[in-house]
C-alpha cells in the first residue's frame, strides 16, 4: 500500500504541478516536470533514498518558481504537499523493509497514514487561513516574522552541524 | 530533548528547504512564498511533539547452543519487552559479527511496541570459527514519521563459541626424552612392563618365568637373562599455535583457519592418548592453556582455538616456556607457517631440551592455490619454495622433526604419513640401535 500510496503522491505532485504551468501558459516546461518526477519514479523503484530527496527538493523548488512566477498558488501549494507526503511515504517505505513480522505492517502503515493525513488536514486548514491573513499583514510584519524565523533556522542548522560533528555523522 | 536524538538527515533536508524558501520569499517580496513552508512547518511539529521521549527495553536473548562448529545453524531467540512509555516505531536490531550469515529469518525487527508488551521472535545464524560475545541490542526508536529518533543499546546476555573442526588422527608416534610416571602409549625408553622388545638383563629372584629369554640361557648355560619391555608412559606436550599476523596474513587471505585446524586435531589425539596437553597461542597477545589431561581441557583448548586471532606481535623472539609448566626434555609441537626469523628461536628451544615438531602449513601452495597460473607467478612460487625448503632444511638440521603440509590435501593424511610412526633418523639412532 505504501509503495503505491507513493508512486500516486508522486503522479499527483506532477498533476499538480504541470497543471499550474499549463494554466499560466507555461506549457513547454510540463516536459521537465513530466522528466522530474519520471526520474523520482525510477529512483523509487531501484529503492534509491536520496532519489525521493532531490525529487522532493526539486518539486519544492518547482513550486516556490511557480509561485514568484505568480502561477495559482493553490496548485503549487498542493503540488509540494503531494510531494511531501511522496518523500515521507518514500523513507517510510524504506523503513518497512525492517519489518520481522507481516503483521506490523498494517499495524504501522495505519499508524502512519493517520499522522499523515491530519498534517495534511492541518497544513490545508493554515493555508486556507494564511492566504486570507496575507492581505491584512504589512510587509514591514511580515519581514520581521521572516527574520525571526531565519534567526530560529540559523540556530537549528548550527545546532545540527555541532551535533552532527560531535556524533561523527550518522 | 538531546540534540543527538534528532535525524539529522531528515530535518537538514526539511531545514534547508524552509529556509530557501523564506528566503526566496524575501528577496520577491512575495508573502505567498512563506505559505509553501506550512506544509513543511507542519510536518516537522508534528514529529516533534509525538517523538519517543526514553526508551526503557528488556531483552532477553537466548541460543539453541552456546558451541557449535563452523557453518552450524544456530537458532537465535530475542524477546523483547518495553517497561517503559509507549514507542509508535521501534526498530530493534542485533548487530551480529561479519562472519556471521543470516540463514533463516532476520536479526532486525521494526514494531510498535506499546507499555508493557512483550514480543519475541527468532532467526537462524551460521558463522565461522570464532568467539563471538553478543552483549547488546540497537535499538532505534522515532515517531510515525521518523522527525525524531533516538538510538541506544540495550545490554544482553549471551555469547557463542564456533569451535574448529576436530579431525581425528591415528595414534601419534612421539618421543620425547621425558615422560610423567602414569602409563600412557608414549615409549619411555625404560625398560620395564610393556609391548615393544626393549633388551635383556640378568635374571633377578622373583622374574617371572615366562619373561625369561630362553634362546639367550640356550648359549649362555651358565646364567639366565630376563627380557625387558619399553614402558609407555604419558607425557608433557606443548601445543604453540603461531598467530602472528606477518607469517598468516598472505595477500588478503589468512592461513590461520588451517594452522587451527592442526592445532586442534593434534590436541584432541594427544589429549585422548592420556597425554598432559598445553596450548599457547601467540598472537596479538600471549595465551597459555595450562597443561592438563582429559575431556575438560580438550573443550578448554578448543575455547581457546575458537577465541585465536591474528595479532601484530613480530617475532618469537621474547618466548619464553616456563619450566614450571612444561620441564626440560618435554614434546613441543609448534604449528606455524614459519618464516626464517623464526629459526633460530626454534633451534634455541630445541637446544634448551625440549623435542620439537614443527607442523607447518605451507604459506607458498596456500598463496599459489589464489593466483593465476602465469610464468611469473610460477617463477615466484619457485623462488620461495627454495626459500623455504632452505628454512626448513634449518631446522631439520637443528633435530626438529618438520612436518610441511600442503593446505590441499587434508591434515589427517599428511599427518598419518609423517606423524604416525618416528622419521627414519629417530629410528635408526635410539629404537632400532638399542634392539
Amino acid at each position: 500500500v505504501t509503495r503505491f500510496l507513493t508512486l500516486i503522491s508522486i503522479v499527483l505532485a506532477d498533476v499538480c504541478l504541470g497543471w499550474g504551468f499549463i494554466s499560466s501558459n507555461y506549457g513547454f516546461a510540463l516536459l521537465a516536470v513530466a522528466a522530474l518526477s519520471g526520474l523520482w519514479v525510477f529512483a523509487e523503484s531501484r529503492a534509491w533514498t536520496w532519489g525521493s530527496d532531490l525529487g522532493f527538493a526539486a518539486m519544492i523548488a518547482a513550486a516556490a518558481g511557480g509561485i514568484a512566477l505568480h502561477f495559482s498558488p493553490g496548485w503549487m501549494i498542493a503540488a509540494a504537499l503531494f510531494a511531501l507526503v511522496a518523500w515521507d511515504l518514500s523513507h517510510f517505505n524504506a523503513r518497512l523493509r525492517f519489518v520481522g513480522a507481516e503483521t506490523f505492517i498494517p499495524i504501522l502503515e495505519r499508524r502512519h497514514f493517520t499522522r499523515l493525513g491530519l498534517v495534511l488536514i492541518l497544513t490545508i486548514v493554515l493555508s486556507l487561513l494564511t492566504m486570507q491573513w496575507r492581505v491584512h499583514i504589512r510587509f514591514e510584519g511580515v519581514v520581521l516574522l521572516v527574520l525571526v524565523t531565519v534567526g530560529g533556522m540559523t540556530y537549528l542548522f548550527a545546532w545540527l552541524w555541532g551535533n552532527r560533528t560531535n556524533s561523527g555523522g550518522s | 530533548m538531546h540534540p543527538s536524538d534528532y535525524s539529522p538527515r531528515r530535518i537538514f533536508i526539511l531545514g534547508l528547504l524552509a529556509y530557501l524558501i523564506i528566503l526566496v520569499g524575501v528577496a520577491t517580496r512575495n508573502g505567498l512564498m512563506l505559505v509553501l513552508v506550512l506544509p513543511i512547518a507542519v510536518y516537522l511539529l508534528m514529529g516533534l511533539l509525538a517523538g519517543p521521549q526514553k526508551i526503557l527495553l528488556e531483552v532477553r536473548r537466548s541460543l539453541s547452543g552456546e558451541r557449535t562448529l563452523p557453518g552450524e545453524p544456530v537458532v537465535m531467540t530475542l524477546s523483547v519487552r518495553n517497561i517503559g512509555p509507549a514507542l509508535e516505531e521501534v526498530l530493534i536490531e542485533d548487530p551480529l559479527p561479519p562472519a556471521f550469515n543470516v540463514i533463516n529469518g532476520s536479526p532486525r525487527c521494526l514494531l510498535p511496541l506499546a507499555s508493557g508488551e512483550t514480543h519475541t521472535w527468532t532467526y537462524t545464524v551460521a558463522g565461522g570459527r570464532g568467539y563471538y560475545p553478543l552483549l547488546k541490542i540497537r535499538v532505534v526508536a522515532n515517531d510515525s514519521l521518523g522527525i525524531v529518533v533516538r538510538e541506544t543499546y540495550v545490554p544482553t546476555d549471551g555469547h557463542l563459541f564456533i569451535l574448529p573442526h576436530v579431525t581425528r588422527l591415528r595414534r601419534l608416534t612421539i618421543r620425547p626424552r621425558m615422560t610423567r610416571v602414569y602409563s600412557g602409549l608414549i615409549p619411555a625408553r625404560e625398560g620395564g612392563s610393556g609391548v615393544e622388545f626393549f633388551g635383556i638383563r640378568g635374571y633377578e629372584p622373583g622374574d617371572s618365568l615366562r619373561s625369561i629369554n630362553w634362546r639367550s640361557a640356550a648359549r649362555h648355560p651358565e646364567e639366565l637373562h630376563t627380557k625387558q619391555f619399553e614402558q609407555e608412559r604419558v607425557a608433557d606436550i606443548g601445543l604453540m599455535l603461531d598467530a602472528r599476523l606477518r607469517t598468516n596474513v598472505i595477500g588478503e587471505r589468512s592461513i590461520l583457519d588451517h594452522s587451527v585446524l592442526a592445532t586442534a586435531a593434534l590436541a584432541d589425539t594427544l589429549l585422548a592418548a592420556g597425554n598432559r596437553v598445553g596450548l599457547l597461542v601467540y598472537g596479538k597477545y600471549i595465551y597459555w592453556t595450562m597443561p592438563d589431561y582429559g575431556k575438560l581441557q580438550r573443550e578448554k583448548i578448543l575455547l581457546a582455538l575458537a577465541r585465536a586471532e591474528i595479532g601484530q606481535s613480530q617475532a618469537f623472539s621474547d618466548l619464553i616456556i616456563p619450566r614450571r609448566l612444561f620441564p626440560a626434555y618435554s614434546q613441543m609441537v609448534l604449528i606455524s607457517p614459519v618464516c626464517s626469523d623464526d629459526v633460530a628461536v626454534i633451534v634455541r628451544l630445541r637446544s634448551a631440551g625440549f623435542q620439537v615438531i614443527v607442523v607447518s602449513p605451507d604459506p607458498v601452495a596456500f598463496e599459489l592455490g589464489g593466483l593465476p597460473q602465469k610464468k611469473s607467478v610460477r617463477l615466484a612460487a619457485r623462488i620461495m619454495r627454495l626459500e623455504r625448503a632452505v628454512i626448513l632444511h634449518r631446522l631439520q638440521r637443528a633435530g626438529v622433526q618438520v612436518v610441511n603440509w600442503d593446505v590441499s590435501q587434508p591434515f589427517e593424511q599428511v599427518a598419518n604419513a609423517t606423524l604416525s610412526r618416528p622419521p627414519a633418523w629417530v629410528r635408526a639412532v635410539s629404537w632400532e640401535g638399542q634392539r
